[in-house]
């Protein structure tokens, strides 16, 4: 699997010294996300919606202490077993899901919608795996595109593009960097 | 993908389980996950707490704050230069290890 990574460049560049870090804020949970895709041809797809969520961050005040806050790309190789995937666009995975959120979203209260969301998330995962016994390396999960997505294709032939949210870090292989000045 | 009936079978356990929990547990569960499990800790190995029992604890007590606790959840305690066991979390409440501490 391939996972494509917008960010800006001063992040960008602590990547490339130290790897990916593992985040705690993220609508689906926490982990590192990528636009992710199968086929080398869906590539140029991948790319433009990492420079669109880029623009979405940077729009949200994301970059504002960073020296460089120009777009880098950031391509990498994802070595994920196929039983350590949660796939949440599995239909009977998902609507089991949507049972448990109803289930526990009026009962809990967060400081915010978005809190709750990446939280509930988090939790049904957690309790699958003790459930299971084991962890997953990589949840699958469909997400609107950014509203700054420039689309290469309309979204009626596309469908909404796969997030690949990687709880496992060891399961990512950057290949190169890509700076992005024209933006 | 994993078998997908496994993973099914477990998500029908997980609805019955939040069917069978009160509101304050699930608030509780939201919470821990949210803020990490500051305050209660629970001491796994039988040992340690046979040591809090019968000895001053003052100078093994640790230092705990919402940074440096999930560091030291995961470490071994050693104390009269032996490992007695390791200290896990649990879902809890603040007051709880300040109660245990004192």
């Amino acid at each position: 699997m391939k996972g494509i990574h917008g960010t800006c460049s001063s992040y960008a560049d602590s990547i490339r010294a130290n790897g990916f870090r593992y985040s705690h804020v993220g609508l689906r949970g926490r982990g590192v996300y990528f636009w992710g895709y199968t086929l080398d041809d869906l590539e140029a797809y991948g790319r433009e919606l990492a420079i669109a969520w880029w623009r979405f961050a940077k729009q949200r005040g994301d970059y504002a202490k960073a020296t460089k806050q120009n777009c880098s790309v950031i391509f990498t190789d994802l070595t994920v077993e196929s039983q350590d995937i949660l796939d949440f666009e599995d239909q009977q995975v998902r609507e089991k899901f949507v049972v448990y959120s109803q289930k526990v979203y009026e009962r809990i209260e967060g400081k915010s919608q978005e809190e709750k969301i990446s939280t509930i998330y988090d939790l049904f995962v957690g309790e699958v795996e003790n459930t299971i016994g084991k962890t997953f390396s990589m949840i699958h999960v469909k997400v609107q595109a950014p509203k700054t997505y420039k689309k290469l294709l309309p979204i009626d032939l596309t469908g909404q593009p796969s997030c690949y949210v990687i709880k496992n870090l060891a399961s990512i292989k950057i290949n190169k960097f890509e700076v992005i000045n024209d933006e | 993908m994993m078998n997908n009936n496994i993973i099914l079978d477990a998500i029908d356990e997980v609805l019955s389980r939040v069917d069978s929990m009160s509101d304050e547990e699930l608030q509780m569960k939201y919470e821990n996950h949210q803020y990490g499990p500051v305050g209660r800790v629970f001491f796994e190995a039988e040992n340690f707490l046979t040591f809090l029992v019968n000895e001053s604890i003052e100078e093994y007590t640790m230092p705990i704050n919402n940074s440096s606790i999930e560091s030291y959840l995961c470490k071994t305690i050693e104390t009269h230069h032996e490992l007695i066991g390791q200290v896990k979390e649990m879902s809890v409440v603040n007051k709880d290890v300040h109660q245990l501490a004192a």
